[in-house]
């Protein structure tokens, strides 16, 4: 087991490496940052002492060699827009964008499970129809589309929620989320529904070919045969057979949703990781976007290797094969 | 003996397409996104005979005509039936040149991740082994990530432009072209007369060409359309975000993002109506693809 | 009118829609079981003989339903019944067991809230008590230290202990009547031996109702009082055990017996039957077995009654076979 471990480890410690050097050499191939860093009407001289300033006038192995060395220690560069170390930033972004993509990892579950599992216990009624058209839909509609419509609707003709920004946050426990204040709460709901929706067709799915699965087994049709009611059959015998994969999948999914973010917190400017990362794009901020890149990296492979290891608790076959392979 | 098994398989693959054709003739589901899709298709190809203006044309384009609301006429009288942008570009001429610019993008960049993915999942397929587990593993990695953020990083380090987004689309997509045709590939493999193909030493290209290929070809087409759509949407979210198709060469999602600044001042239109394109184009192709998968293949439909 | 008869069912007939129109799994069934008594229901996999105990416990799937005939327990009519109804029916005065222990017990719940939630779902019991008529239903069921198996999980346990769980479960609320479909098929031989035992001890003690649902004429033999035998939906012999075992007259039954590997004389080959079941939506307009049958004649066309051959002996042929000499 623990060899399985230790070598799950390793890959992934390889792979970031390999992304890192992918990343970098890609990112060195295009564009000029100093193009931007500098007044386009300086001299020559004082361009040459920003590059210099940066260390960009130096062979890209001794830019990379630095990176990596400087990344190990904690130390990813300076953002070139804010002249900031760029790993201060994104741990001063970090946690809105945790607290926006948990917000909608619960909503998603909590409108999800339920419609599936309606869908799943009625698979031929006009309910089941509605939602699984509805989750077509939902797959269909670009979600950054839908966000403008909720801004139409909620905040431009109905005026009941506000269009952007995190509003007021308060510090609980040890923890500053909007989730503590009215304001912020009303500020976080079009933004956390919104990165939701992508997430709820996916949950009804799942929910749904699960529960079509647990009601043909023999165990629930024993359950019936002992009388129980549908609602101690649901809660007592369907509820735990269909969560642990759906927690699994979920678990897996929650980088997609801070993936996501990026396009929920550019519709509604919530001041988060990915709208760091999309305005450090669109202004070349070097540092910020190789960041942000390892940083997601680093999340998908560090969510990948708990799910896994999970996997391997509980299945022995998986744990065996691992072994073999 | 292999010849004969081959023939018999290929007959019985000419009439699975005739009944594919029978059956999405029958439902109505299908036949309705069908001819919506063919409708949505045509539109984009003959948007310069339909549309009323030419919104590239700027000596036609006034800015006088800015923020028209839907129905108004414009300076020379045309009606702007779905109203005019704030540079007086008729909204509905724009849709459907835009419509062009997307279904440009997505099909070109499906096509060069069906290319990139044919060769990739049939060279896994065919030699195995350790080929086999490499390739795969990159595959493994690159769909563990999500497509718009790989896009995206795409995007950030290759700059704005129409090719640019093609080539990302086509980054994002190939692995899932590539798994699925070696998941095909392999089950003709596991046949007998794969192992007959090998032994009378018919050259290599002519066992992928005639027998490791043809079995895929129902699931990628599935694949490709429900791709597609995706690709749409995805490129729609990157213009979007100002980092795909610059407005100079608007597509729809460069139009919606285009009208994000007209929202807060009640100036719907400019987003909504593109916006309501791109969800009929892509439930179209999503509502198709799905009822195609069911007849091709019955046992994945749920 | 008489108290005796418990369970009294006329012409039941349980259909199954297809694309080729509906599909009679029960064809017109008459069946009578009086307390204490034991019956035997015999036929081959898809004689409809299962859908026959589900349609009693008001369990048929969708889309699957009964379409005619009448159902009636202690006296009371069953066969309108709303789900409430039915679920304070079923585990209480009629209980199933069902043929596989290995998928009857949800795998992800203790044995003990599976049974003790069979308790509670019909009666108003605090959980000690229930906990207590569980232990004691355990003992009966020959399970020893009932208190640390109650912590268990049914992966914890054998084949065999598994479906005494079940059979336990089923005692839990004194029920009338049990339905025992193939209860033990998947158990091996000295297990079924010893499950069989202790089912007809109960049977006597405690004066309650059987039907054994198998495939098994001879486990059938070992246990019940009566015996019907069932084929493509129909009954077509129903009688005493061992009158039914010592002259069969329909030349099914026969066959059955004689593919007894105790019936075959040493040496010689076990005898089959030809052929196989006839599809259900399209079976012959006659009896449906005359196309196996080696009496057939051209007056099998028409279908024959059930009636009787002798006082306790029914059968449903034109020409039964004469008693054996």
């Amino acid at each position: 087991m623990l060899a399985f471990i230790l070598r799950r480890v390793m890959q992934s410690v390889v792979v970031l490496f390999v992304m890192s050097l992918v990343v970098f050499s890609m990112i060195n191939l295009v564009g000029d940052p100093v193009d931007m860093l500098v007044n386009p009407e300086s001299l020559p001289e004082e361009i040459d002492r920003v590059r210099r300033d940066f260390g960009l006038d130096q062979p890209a192995y001794v830019q990379y060699w630095k990176f990596l060395t400087g990344a190990l220690a904690g130390d990813l560069g300076n953002s070139f827009i804010f002249g900031r170390p760029a790993l201060a930033l994104m741990v001063e972004r970090f946690p809105a964008t945790l607290e926006l993509a948990t917000s909608a990892l619960i909503i998603a579950i909590t409108v999800g499970l339920p419609l599936g599992i309606y869908a799943g216990l009625r698979p031929n009624g006009w309910g089941t129809r509605i939602i699984m058209g509805g989750s077509v839909l939902g797959i269909s509609v670009p979600t950054f589309w839908l966000g403008l419509m909720m801004i139409i609707v909620f905040s431009v003709i109905l005026g009941w929620l506000p269009v952007s920004g995190r509003g007021e946050t308060a510090v609980f426990l040890g923890i500053e989320s909007s989730l503590f204040t009215l304001d912020g709460l009303k500020h976080l709901i079009l933004p956390a529904t919104n990165l939701a929706l992508f997430k709820i067709a996916m949950v009804i799915r799942l929910t749904r070919a699960g529960t079509e699965e647990v009601m043909a087994q023999d165990y629930i049709k024993f359950a019936r045969a002992k009388g129980l009611s549908s609602k101690r059959i649901v809660r007592a015998h369907l509820l735990p057979n269909i969560l642990i994969p759906i927690i699994t999948v979920l678990g897996i999914e929650f980088g997609t949703l801070i993936a996501f973010a990026t396009v929920t917190e550019s519709i509604f400017a919530w001041p988060g990781l990915g709208k760091l990362v999309i305005d450090a794009i669109v202004n070349l901020d070097r540092p910020i976007v190789v960041a942000y890149l390892l940083f997601v990296v680093a999340l998908f492979l560090v969510l990948n290797l708990v799910v896994d290891i999970i996997y391997a608790v509980l299945d022995p076959r998986v744990r065996l094969q691992g072994e073999g392979g | 003996m292999s010849n004969l098994k081959a023939i018999s398989a290929l007959r019985l693959r000419n009439e699975g397409i005739f009944k594919t054709m029978q059956a999405v003739l029958s439902k109505p589901t299908t036949l309705i996104s069908g001819f919506l899709l063919i409708l949505i298709v045509a539109s984009a190809i003959f948007a310069p005979l339909i549309a009323p203006t030419n919104p590239y044309d700027l000596s036609t384009v006034s800015i006088m005509d800015g923020r028209l609301a839907p129905g108004e006429e414009m300076f020379d009288g045309t009606i702007a039936w779905l109203g005019t942008d704030g540079a007086g570009r008729d909204v509905l001429s724009s849709i459907l040149y835009g419509l062009r610019t997307s279904l440009t993008v997505a099909i070109s960049s499906a096509l060069i991740a069906l290319a990139i993915g044919l060769s990739v999942g049939l060279t896994s397929a065919f030699y195995g082994g350790r080929i086999d587990a490499f390739l795969m593993r990159v595959v493994d990695i690159q769909l563990s990530f999500p497509a718009i953020l790989v896009a995206l990083v795409l995007l950030a380090l290759l700059g704005k432009g129409i090719d640019k987004v093609i080539i990302a689309l086509a980054i994002v997509q190939w692995a899932l072209y590539a798994r699925t045709v070696r998941a095909a590939a392999m089950v003709e493999r596991r046949k007998e007369y794969f192992e007959a193909a090998t032994c009378l030493e018919l050259s290599n290209a002519r066992i992928i060409w005639k027998h490791l290929l043809p079995n895929s070809v129902s699931s990628l087409i599935v694949l490709a359309t429900l791709q597609t759509a995706h690709s749409i949407s995805i490129e729609a979210t990157l213009s979007f975000l100002g980092v795909g198709v610059p407005i100079t060469e608007p597509s729809l999602g460069s139009l919606i993002s285009n009208g994000f600044d007209y929202i807060l001042s009640g100036a719907y239109w400019i987003t909504f109506f593109p916006g309501i394109m791109l969800l009929a184009t892509v439930a179209a192709i999503n509502i198709f693809g799905d009822q195609l998968r069911a007849i091709i293949n019955p046992r994945l439909s749920k | 009118m008489n108290q005796l008869k418990l369970l009294s069912i006329q012409g039941l007939r349980t259909e199954f829609p297809t694309p080729d129109g509906p599909l009679a799994a029960v064809n017109g069934v008459d069946l009578e079981v009086t307390r204490g008594d034991v019956l035997g229901i015999v036929g081959e996999s898809g004689s409809g003989k299962t859908v026959l105990g589900l349609s009693i416990m008001g369990l048929v799937d969708r889309p699957g339903r009964v379409t005619a005939g009448r159902i009636a327990f202690g006296g009371t009519e069953i066969t309108n019944y709303s789900e409430a109804q039915w679920q304070g029916l079923r585990g209480n005065r009629i209980a199933m067991i069902f043929q596989d222990p290995t998928t009857s017990l949800n795998p992800v719940q203790r044995i003990g809230v599976q049974m003790i939630e069979a308790i509670q779902a019909h009666r108003d019991v605090s959980t000690d008590a229930a906990r207590q008529i569980v232990r004691e239903a355990m003992v009966r069921v020959g399970i020893n230290s009932p208190d640390e198996r109650l912590e268990a999980y049914p992966h914890q346990f054998s084949g065999g202990m598994r479906q005494r769980v079940v059979i336990a479960t089923a005692l839990l609320n004194e029920p009338d009547l049990i339905i025992a479909d193939e209860p033990t098929t998947a158990l091996d031989v000295t297990v079924q031996a010893q499950i069989l035992r202790d089912m007809r001890r109960l049977c006597r003690d405690t004066g309650m109702a059987l039907i054994w649902v198998s495939h098994d004429l001879g486990v059938v033999a070992q246990i019940a009082h009566r015996v019907a035998v069932m084929y493509a939906g129909r009954i077509v012999e129903q009688g005493a055990t061992e009158v039914m075992l010592k002259s069969p007259s329909h030349p099914y039954t026969a066959g059955l017996m004689a593919s007894m590997p105790a019936n075959a004389p040493r040496g010689q080959r076990l005898v089959s039957i030809p052929g196989g079941l006839p599809q259900l939506s399209n079976l012959p307009k006659g009896c449906s077995f005359a196309p196996r049958c080696a009496h057939a004649t051209t007056a099998c066309d028409v279908l024959p009654e059930l009636s009787p051959t002798s006082p306790d002996h029914a059968v449903r042929c034109v020409s039964p076979l004469q008693e054996r000499s």
